[in-house]
């Protein structure tokens, strides 16, 4: 992929909050602990010990969202740390974790993620993978998954809102 | 004044600074062209000093030199593998000067080139854009990761404190990668690790070849344009003649339309 092409797609999901939350662990009390998020990060997949795959960039988004969200935000990782493990990946690309976020918070979070990639990376110039599932509460729940360069993300992502 | 101006004004102005400043300095005028064993030993002496005494600012000071002694001392060192027709290790040495340059960034970065870390960043850039190298393996692994500096086990509930890329005691904290299970391998054109080339063996050097002729030390100015031109054995070739590549067509409807150009690059010494 070209460093100025964009992947934009956007499609109907079945996953949303409970679903997520049903395969990480079977905890019950951990499992309605997460049902108090508006803003989940949920795993890529099981490893064959039974871990929760996330990509490299989770700790630190976890860290950067949890200090900058404001108060409406309820954010959390649907797995124990305990079953927490990374998927490193060495091409130059950002791979974000997938993330369900309540469509009312959705605003704030891409704004956020924005800042993140330009804080943390001090740069725009690089390839971002994001994967976004919309819950909408009077509608269908939308998977939008964005693979371009980064300082398109903003623009492209919040065509979203506009229908 | 804020953790970077307060390293950059000890850098500058320690007097217990003064040996080792003036060794970064004189780069372009070593002998042999890497630091003498004196730089690091230096070091090392006022880097105990400072952990002894909880001096954080002076042990993030003394890594700071030791970043810069090996940017230096990489970069020379890559040009001696150039010359020896060793490039892929040259290649890689130039990975890492680019990946301690990054780390060094984050504390340091110098105004005039006084320490030639300018200098060797723009040069070691010039350099890897000459290589012939288009494909890269890139592995996939999972693992758990602990910080370098508590050995705790890095969750993102679960924070030590200690951020990535931070100095302490003189040393960066990092991750530490353990129960490494590998899971697949891609090949791709943009690598994080440089190093991972394919077949590096069956590339033309030609070009770094050139350079590395025309310039005797690798603290000497050079630059170049790159351009396309056509393919040498179609300049000379009418539009109507027989396409010089054998297939009997009028190059008018055979390889002029393919636009077999090359890369073409005007070097300035």
């Amino acid at each position: 992929m070209s460093t100025n092409e964009i992947k934009f797609q956007e499609e109907i999901s079945n996953i949303d909050f409970d679903s997520a939350i049903d395969t990480c662990s079977s905890d019950p009390e951990f499992k309605k602990k997460l049902l108090m998020a508006n803003v989940l990060i949920i795993p890529d997949g099981k490893s064959s010990k039974n871990n929760n795959i996330f990509p490299v960039t989770t700790t630190e988004l976890y860290r950067y969202l949890q200090k900058k969200s404001p108060s409406q935000v309820k954010l959390d990782i649907a797995t124990k740390d305990e079953d927490y493990v990374e998927l490193a990946q060495h091409s130059d690309l950002l791979n974000l974790p997938t993330i369900i976020v309540s469509g009312v918070i959705l605003p704030i979070i891409i704004g956020l993620i924005t800042n993140y990639i330009y804080d943390e990376l001090k740069s725009d110039d690089v390839i971002v993978k994001s994967k976004i599932i919309i819950i909408n509460e009077s509608g269908d729940n939308i998977l939008i998954e964005y693979n371009g360069p980064a300082n398109e993300y903003e623009s492209t992502i919040s065509k979203i809102f506009k229908k | 004044m804020n953790n970077k101006e307060a390293v950059d004004f000890q850098i500058h102005n320690n007097s217990s600074f003064a040996h080792v400043r003036k060794l970064a300095t004189d780069y372009k005028n070593r002998n042999d062209g890497i630091l003498q064993k004196e730089y690091w030993d230096n070091l090392l002496s006022i880097k105990k000093r400072a952990v002894l005494e909880s001096d954080q600012l002076i042990a993030k000071v003394t890594w700071c030199f030791e970043e810069i002694g090996k940017i230096q001392d990489k970069y020379v060192e890559s040009f001696i593998h150039f010359s020896n027709d060793e490039f892929y290790e040259g290649w890689c040495l130039l990975e890492i000067c680019e990946n301690i340059t990054r780390s060094l960034d984050m504390h340091y970065q110098e105004k005039n080139n006084e320490f030639g870390i300018e200098f060797i960043r723009i040069n070691t850039k010039k350099f890897q854009s000459l290589f012939p190298y288009k494909l890269f393996i890139s592995p996939g692994f999972l693992m758990k990761t602990r910080c370098s500096v508590c050995n705790k086990l890095i969750t993102p509930r679960n924070y030590c404190g200690h951020e990535n890329g931070e100095i302490y005691d003189g040393e960066m904290c990092h991750g530490i990668a353990e129960d490494i299970e590998p899971l697949e391998v891609s090949i791709v054109e943009n690598p994080v690790q440089k190093y991972s080339v394919i077949d590096k063996d069956s590339y033309d050097y030609g070009v770094i070849k050139y350079i590395i002729k025309k310039i005797s030390s690798p603290w000497d100015a050079w630059d170049y344009k790159k351009s396309k031109k056509l393919v040498p054995k179609y300049t000379k070739v009418g539009r109507n003649e027989l396409c010089p590549c054998g297939s009997e067509i009028k190059f008018k409807k055979c390889c002029l339309r393919k636009k077999q150009e090359i890369d073409h690059f005007d070097f300035t010494f």
